[in-house]
């Protein structure tokens, strides 16, 4: 059985790809590395529904994230089967797949995986590789005499893995940026479990590219600068599609906040709530939230993550608002039609 | 169904591409082919595997030695070491009874352990100057911090073994780019070199002199008793493949898609032709006034050995790698395409009626023996053609295990020695039909 797979996995993912990465090489004078560039960004392009569902699934659970705590708080510990159909039924009311993320990211495994046999066998890191690569190139002329490849590519040799730490270090420096912008701004953990789940989260970010940084150090850097394009034109896509909501500051975040004040909180909820309950109080309510946002980011914010005490009343007033949608909006600027959805809700189940 | 129930299938089917997926590609393995040579009357195949190298007593599993060595602690430090010590000991102006005493703990000198530090001891608490005793404890700890880090990690063994013409040292390039002079009796090292990047290719041995080409685009000459480079040639492209020596003559390959012809004593460059239209990692073979090589291209080359001129080339289905083999003026190439040409050395017409079709790639470097042509396909199918029309003859193919690789070594007539990837030597019997070959698993 793994045979098979194995075998359809080439026939149909690693011996395209492997043709592709040689003939796009031969058109651009023979480098591998311009070649893997090529076509990664070519592959990221044809992923493109697959990463622009799990940016929209990305924002949409921000989006809902203050209904989940309202709902947190409402059933945590009281009602666990309510608390899990709301939730459900929640994620269905916004669209929100709890999967969602994770389908983008299964379905494009085969292409990474597909891409570091690729580069494994066209950079020649072994000469079994060519005897392999020899059996797998199509009988087309130009594809078949395009070999060797150029391996040579800046100042780095694509089928040794880079000691001079430089690619290692864009590798692990590109995928924390992507993994920070991606992740939802930390929201103010109420329970100790989102507290646990908010430090798992933020370990993520740092374990991640710091794997990656060290996998860099041990294959070819071929593989590297894959890694390295790959992060960078995610993140330039993630630019394009999220613009101006993409959360800079969460960049310099170090850990969650710490839970607010049950003043605080409830000062927050009472600026969110009402303002929510009609669209057109959402856009008279935005621009006000704008200019309590750079008060949070030049202040509030920043405070806050490096006190260890527990926010103030003041702290929340500000944060809250620009915190719950993770990122320059705050949460009231998400679709008109899905604050209906979601204010009518609540208002249903109360 | 629900779509939340979707996520379990999606997730195993995600999980069995990646086991099948991450099955592959492993490390360098290494092909070097297995050589006879005689050791004090008694013949002894040298049998690299992966990065190991094995010298068996013909006939049997029995190893006389194996490079590198299980224990460092045990290996003697290189001839050379130990004579560049003694000079400098000679020199130093010591009494007689403390020159004696060094020499001694010289002659013990290992690799690892505690000898390095007794010789240095005993050279601090000699009546030798401050230059000299720190002069030669220089020369201990940088000479066996060399020869320590040479052997550890070898990588893989590629290049075919040169051996010298009295068959007392055995030259072994390795993957990781060192080469090593060995004593063929005993496997302790004579010299040791820094090649300065991978070797693919073997080692060509012509007189005092030893020939080979690096994965830094170099091919380079070394006197192969001092190990001093004699000459070293740059090249456009890696070299995969050993030099061929002939006459005056050191004709070299690169994967720049050139074969150059290089004068041997000088290292000036004679000509270079460059009409591949990919690169070369086949060994050149010169026949007459024609030197011939398999290309990336799919295509077999015959080159004018007086200009570089082309006379001829000879397309395939795939490339051609196994270094072509020349007799009575055929030339036999085999191919990735699984397919053995044989055509004639003047013209390039074919020989035979068509190509013999093994089925499966073929890397190895085919042989002539017992009349016939012995090739030996990646998927462990060893054939003995006819060399008048191709034709299999009977018992053809045998099996080798494993896949082949490595080339094909004739030893002592018609026997041919087959390096498969698994662990163990084959011999075939290759003088009449064939039989199964005979294996000889090698020590663990």
């Amino acid at each position: 059985m793994p045979d098979f797979i194995s075998y359809i996995f080439h026939l149909i993912v690693v011996d395209p790809s492997t043709n592709a990465v040689v003939a796009i090489a031969h058109i651009f004078g023979g480098n591998l590395g311009i070649a893997i560039i090529v076509f990664t960004l070519v592959m990221k392009l044809i992923t493109w529904p697959l990463t622009a569902s799990q940016f929209k699934q990305s924002r949409a659970m921000q989006a809902i994230q203050p209904q989940m705590q309202e709902l947190q708080k409402k059933y945590k510990g009281k009602d666990p089967k309510k608390l899990q159909s709301e939730t459900m039924a929640l994620y269905k009311e916004h669209g929100v797949n709890p999967l969602g993320c994770l389908f983008p990211t299964l379905a494009q495994m085969p292409i990474w995986i597909a891409l570091y046999q690729v580069i494994r066998l066209t950079a020649g890191t072994t000469p079994e590789s060519f005897v392999t690569l020899s059996q797998r190139l199509y009988p087309i002329s130009f594809i078949h005499t395009a070999v060797p490849l150029n391996t040579q590519f800046l100042f780095w040799n694509l089928g040794v893995s880079d000691t001079s730490l430089v690619l290692p270090i864009l590798v692990a420096a590109s995928m924390y940026v992507q993994q920070k912008l991606m992740t939802p701004t930390p929201t103010a953990a109420s329970t100790p479990q989102q507290q646990q789940q908010q430090q798992t989260q933020q370990m993520m970010t740092w374990m991640m590219p710091l794997m990656f940084g060290v996998f860099s150090l041990n294959v070819p850097a071929g593989l590297a600068l894959y890694w390295f394009i790959s992060n960078l034109s995610g993140f330039v896509l993630q630019y394009f599609y999220m613009g101006r909501k993409l959360d800079w500051r969460s960049l310099i975040t170090l850990g969650p906040p710490a839970a607010p004040a049950p003043a605080a909180r409830l000062r927050a909820e009472k600026k969110v709530l009402p303002a929510a309950s009609s669209d057109d109080g959402a856009e008279k309510l935005a621009p006000r939230a704008k200019g309590m946002q750079s008060t949070a980011a030049g202040n509030g914010a920043v405070r806050r993550k490096r006190s260890s005490k527990p926010a103030t009343a003041a702290d929340i007033d500000t944060n809250d608002v620009n915190m719950n949608d993770g990122g320059d909006e705050p949460v009231l600027n998400a679709p008109q039609s899905e604050r209906r959805n979601k204010n009518g809700r609540r208002r249903g189940k109360r | 169904m629900s779509r939340r129930w979707i996520g379990a299938p999606v997730l195993m089917l995600g999980a069995a591409v990646l086991l099948a997926a991450c099955g592959a590609p492993p490390g360098p393995q290494g092909w070097a082919s297995p050589k006879p040579v005689m050791v004090e009357n008694q013949q002894v195949i040298l049998v690299p595997h992966k990065s190991k190298l094995y010298a068996l007593p013909s006939g049997s599993s029995t190893e006389l030695w194996e490079f590198p060595p299980k224990d460092k602690n045990s290996y003697p430090a290189s001839g050379e070491t130990r004579g560049d010590l003694a000079a400098k000991v000679s020199a130093a102006g010591l009494d007689a009874t403390a020159r004696t005493q060094i020499e001694q703990k010289i002659n013990d000198l290992k690799v690892s352990g505690p000898t390095g530090a007794d010789l240095k001891t005993a050279v601090t608490n000699s009546g030798a100057s401050d230059d000299s005793k720190k002069q030669i404890n220089g020369e201990v700890d940088s000479a066996l911090s060399f020869e320590k880090k040479s052997l550890d990690g070898l990588k893989a063994l590629y290049g075919d073994i040169g051996i010298s013409a009295d068959g007392k040292t055995a030259f072994v390039p390795t993957f990781k780019g060192v080469i090593f002079a060995l004593d063929t009796a005993t496997g302790e090292i004579r010299w040791v070199r820094d090649a300065q990047a991978g070797m693919v290719g073997g080692v060509a041995v012509d007189g005092n002199a030893i020939y080979f080409g690096t994965k830094g685009k170099r091919i380079a000459a070394l006197d192969a008793k001092t190990a001093n480079q004699i000459w070293s040639f740059n090249t456009n492209g890696e070299v995969w493949a050993a030099p061929t020596v002939d006459g005056g003559t050191v004709y070299a390959t690169s994967l720049d898609g050139s074969v150059y012809a290089i004068d041997k004593s000088s290292g000036e460059q004679k000509w270079r032709f460059s009409g591949a239209g990919s690169g070369i990692a086949s060994r050149p073979v010169v026949s007459g006034d024609a030197v011939y090589v398999g290309s990336f291209d799919n295509k077999l080359y015959s080159i004018n050995t007086a200009d570089g001129g082309m006379n001829w080339s000879l397309s395939a289905g795939n490339w051609f790698w196994a270094t072509p083999v020349v007799q009575d003026n055929v030339v036999y190439a085999a191919s990735l395409d699984g397919k053995v040409y044989a055509v004639d050395a003047a013209t390039g017409v074919a020989k035979w009626p068509k190509p013999f079709d093994t089925g499966a790639a073929i890397r190895s470097e085919p042989v002539i023996a017992g009349g016939g042509l012995v090739v030996a396909a990646r998927n462990g199918s060893v054939y003995k053609l006819a060399l008048t029309d191709g034709q299999p003859v009977q018992g053809s193919p045998v099996s080798a295990g494993t896949s082949v690789l490595a080339n094909l070594t004739v030893s002592s007539g018609a026997m041919v020695l087959i390096s498969p990837t698994s662990s163990a030597l084959y011999v075939l019997n290759a003088s009449g039909d064939l039989q199964a070959p005979a294996s000889f698993p090698l020590p663990q």
